[in-house]
């Protein structure tokens, strides 16, 4: 479904890669790693929006790299930032303009898409209140957006750092989404610094440190969810002793 | 609505929200603004030409002059404001993050982005040309002379900075060098006014290859000899100036910034006891724009200075009195961006714990001391003691105080971020044009009585001041129900004094 393949994206000062990473359908990849190790980095390189040095990222057969619409047409996404909203528009305006966007690449929708939305709104907890995203709370806009990544079904979801804002009650509530669909086929990768959350829905595990891919290891060969964190933390120490 | 139409709609609104505007309604709120626009454009239109041709009847000189200041405006205006609207892309991060999470080309995502600055452009394209055209009209040139001239000033201004611009930024790459660019593609397109301005002197000189290039100049030149301009020339000049243009944006559409290294700061020595006037300033000029901004004032008046110098003895006498009130009126313009370096409200200092007024006292030192800098190059008449004496010192000290409180007053009436073109552009013409109203009303009141005119000046400063206060008070609002709750805490030390002493 998703593989990444050998990709490498230089900065000064940071090299991430070689990433390898391998997905199939309903795999859920949770990537976990200390603040700029290079999560994000990696999530927008393998969505072509980092120009990677070297290596490439394909969605099925279709290389996610030379962002060709019709196929980002299969992937939704959310930034790190609760700020990436159309802050002029309200939430149903902003979900408006996305589904514009899909009807440029699907001019004939296969499913009424603003039902969708206001459904995961309702589940998320997000009043559609007439107000402007830019004068509404961080964790509101948080859930608009996720709104807007969840309504055209995706194949492949990528999510940085989505649990980041969320009250309590929209956690929960979109852990059990993101399990339905999982469960239903769709591949997940999702950035997260909380290892609770990770351990309840991942399939795949993937620790990155000074942008190198320390850890890549399916759960049940980490010895279950509860074994997460021990697996992490050992090897995290590890590596940080053979760099001393 | 299609994607476009809504795009439309997405650049309008936030036209109107970085204007200020926090109502529900946005859409009404444009059609208002563009209602106003057009009310005041035509009204200034009008006005402007009724009072050219009033002073082209009182004083005969005056029509050989005027028309000279009049395109001379228009391209030192055009360019700017080309860059200006060039620049609103800067703001737009995080649309471009947005699109980037759907299903859109890359060239489609270019084309958005590239929305907001064909409106802005549109916009302030559209109050420049109007009130040139009727001024000429109005001095007693053709009109498909004063049109051809009007647009050749504009498109060859236009293209002159874009170029320098698209130039800049395949030289300096670098995302952070971004707000650089603009203002050194500023200077250039205001140096290249200057030098079509020094055309006045060098009327008998045939043309240079400069002249060629910048197209401008020739144009110029007609107008002052003859008061028409070919057909032809005005033609080709236009061309010229609209192939640059497009030329040059072509470039700065293919060319992407490169990611920076970390730079060198100019560290902070932390103390026990540290010098928060220090820690302000500093803070401040590590913000890329502003200090683009404050070097473009400087470098700008310096050169202002050098062909100040580099006149002879009688004609430098007849200038250096404007050129001494101009200086204020460059260095008062990158004052007005000082506060729009923290947030609108809750900025960062109220949440670290600063007191209301002794925050904005040590802002308010900071413009000033800004301030101070753009006008330095001034400094450089006193070795000019033939100058000096044709020079009221008075008149250019008010003008100074003057232009002061305009930029320090506007700063905090409208704390535009620096890197949101659209709102730096309204702000720098509300600048413009409250800092002219005040030289003209200083300048008047001065002839009648020099005291009176000081006095005023010094009122409008401490105005200037106050209304920080005020208005930042409004800002820090919300931060009282923190305080409220949590009186107790160390960091709000600063705060409640500030309610204690209101209460």
């Amino acid at each position: 479904m998703l593989t990444v393949d050998g990709l490498v994206v230089r900065y000064p000062g940071f090299t991430l890669g070689p990433i390898d990473v391998q997905l199939g359908v309903g795999d859920f990849l949770t990537l976990i790693g200390p603040n700029g190790s290079g999560k994000t980095t990696l999530i927008r390189a393998l969505l072509g929006l980092q120009l990677p040095d070297s290596g490439s990222s394909r969605l099925g057969r279709d290389r996610l790299t030379e962002r060709d619409p019709s196929v980002l047409a299969h992937v939704g996404y959310v930034t790190d930032s609760s700020l990436d909203v159309l802050g002029e528009f309200t939430a149903e305006e902003y979900w408006q303009y996305c589904r514009a966007a899909h009807q440029t690449v699907n001019p004939t929708e296969q499913h009424d898409v603003m039902t969708d939305a206001r459904e995961y709104a309702q589940l998320l907890d997000l009043p559609l209140t007439p107000k402007l995203l830019s004068s509404l709370s961080l964790g509101t806009r948080r859930k608009a957006q996720i709104v807007a990544a969840l309504m055209h079904r995706p194949k492949l979801l990528v999510l940085d750092e989505v649990f980041s804002g969320l009250d309590f009650i929209a956690t929960r509530s979109l852990e059990e989404i993101l399990r339905e669909l999982s469960r239903n086929g769709t591949t997940i990768i999702s950035s997260n610094h909380d290892l609770d959350i990770a351990s309840r829905l991942s399939t795949h595990v993937a620790l990155l440190q000074e942008g190198q891919l320390i850890l890549y290891r399916d759960i049940a060969e980490m010895g279950g969810p509860d074994r997460i964190e021990d697996v992490i933390v050992t090897t995290l120490r590890e590596a940080r002793r053979t760099k001393c | 609505m299609t994607l476009l139409a809504q795009s439309r709609e997405l650049s309008r609104r936030r036209l109107v929200l970085n204007l200020g505007y926090r109502g529900s309604r946005p859409d009404r709120m444009y059609h208002l603004l563009v209602g106003g626009i057009v009310a005041v454009e035509l009204c200034g239109t009008a006005g402007l030409a009724m009072y050219v041709y009033r002073q082209n009847r009182q004083t005969s000189g005056l029509s050989v002059v005027l028309p000279a200041v009049i395109l001379i405006c228009v391209y030192a205006l055009a360019g700017p404001a080309i860059l200006l609207a060039e620049g609103s892309r800067g703001s737009l991060t995080h649309v471009e993050r947005v699109l980037e999470t759907l299903p859109l080309a890359r060239p489609t995502v270019r084309r958005i982005l590239w929305l907001p600055p064909v409106l802005t452009s549109t916009v302030l394209m559209s109050l420049i040309l109007p009130p040139a055209v009727a001024s000429l009209v109005a001095s007693n040139i053709p009109f498909t002379s004063a049109l051809l001239s009007v647009t050749s000033a504009a498109a060859t201004s236009a293209g002159f900075a874009l170029l320098v611009l698209a130039a800049s930024k395949l030289i300096v790459r670098g995302a952070r060098w971004s707000a650089v660019q603009y203002p050194a593609a500023l200077i250039a397109s205001l140096i290249g006014a200057i030098y079509s301005l020094s055309s006045v002197v060098r009327l008998d000189d045939a043309p240079t290859p400069t002249d060629y290039v910048l197209g401008f100049p020739l144009v110029f030149d007609e107008i002052l000899r003859r008061n028409a301009v070919p057909i032809g020339l005005g033609i080709a000049t236009t061309v010229l100036g609209v192939t640059f243009s497009i030329v040059s944006l072509m470039v700065i559409f293919r060319t992407p910034a490169e990611a920076s290294r970390s730079d060198r700061l100019i560290g902070w020595r932390i103390s026990s006891t540290p010098d928060l006037r220090m820690g302000e300033i500093l803070y401040l000029i590590r913000n890329a724009g502003l200090v683009a901004n404050l070097l473009a004032s400087f470098v700008l008046n310096c050169a202002t200075v050098v062909l100040l110098m580099s006149l002879d003895r009688a004609q430098g006498r007849q200038l250096v009195g404007p050129v001494l009130s101009a200086l204020p009126f460059m260095a008062g313009l990158p004052v007005r961006m000082t506060r729009g370096v923290y947030r609108r409200v809750w900025p960062q200092p109220e949440l670290a714990g600063a007191s209301l007024s002794s925050w904005t006292s040590r802002l308010c030192l900071a413009e000033v001391v800004f301030f101070l800098f753009g006008i330095s190059p001034g400094l450089a008449v006193l070795a000019r003691a033939d100058l000096l004496r044709a020079v009221d010192g008075s008149v250019v000290a008010i003008s100074a105080i003057g232009c002061a409180a305009v930029g320090i007053g506007l700063s905090w009436a409208i704390p535009s971020t620096t890197d949101d073109a659209t709102s730096q552009v309204v702000a720098a013409w509300i600048y413009v044009v409250l800092a002219s109203l005040t030289l003209l009303v200083l300048n008047n009141l001065a002839e009648w009585h020099t005291l009176a005119a000081l006095a005023v000046s010094m009122t409008l400063l401490a105005l200037s001041v106050l209304i920080s206060r005020m208005v930042e008070r409004s800002r820090w609002q919300p931060g009282v129900a923190v305080l409220r709750q949590d009186p107790g805490r160390r960091y709000n030390r600063g705060r409640m004094n500030d309610r204690i002493g209101e209460e």
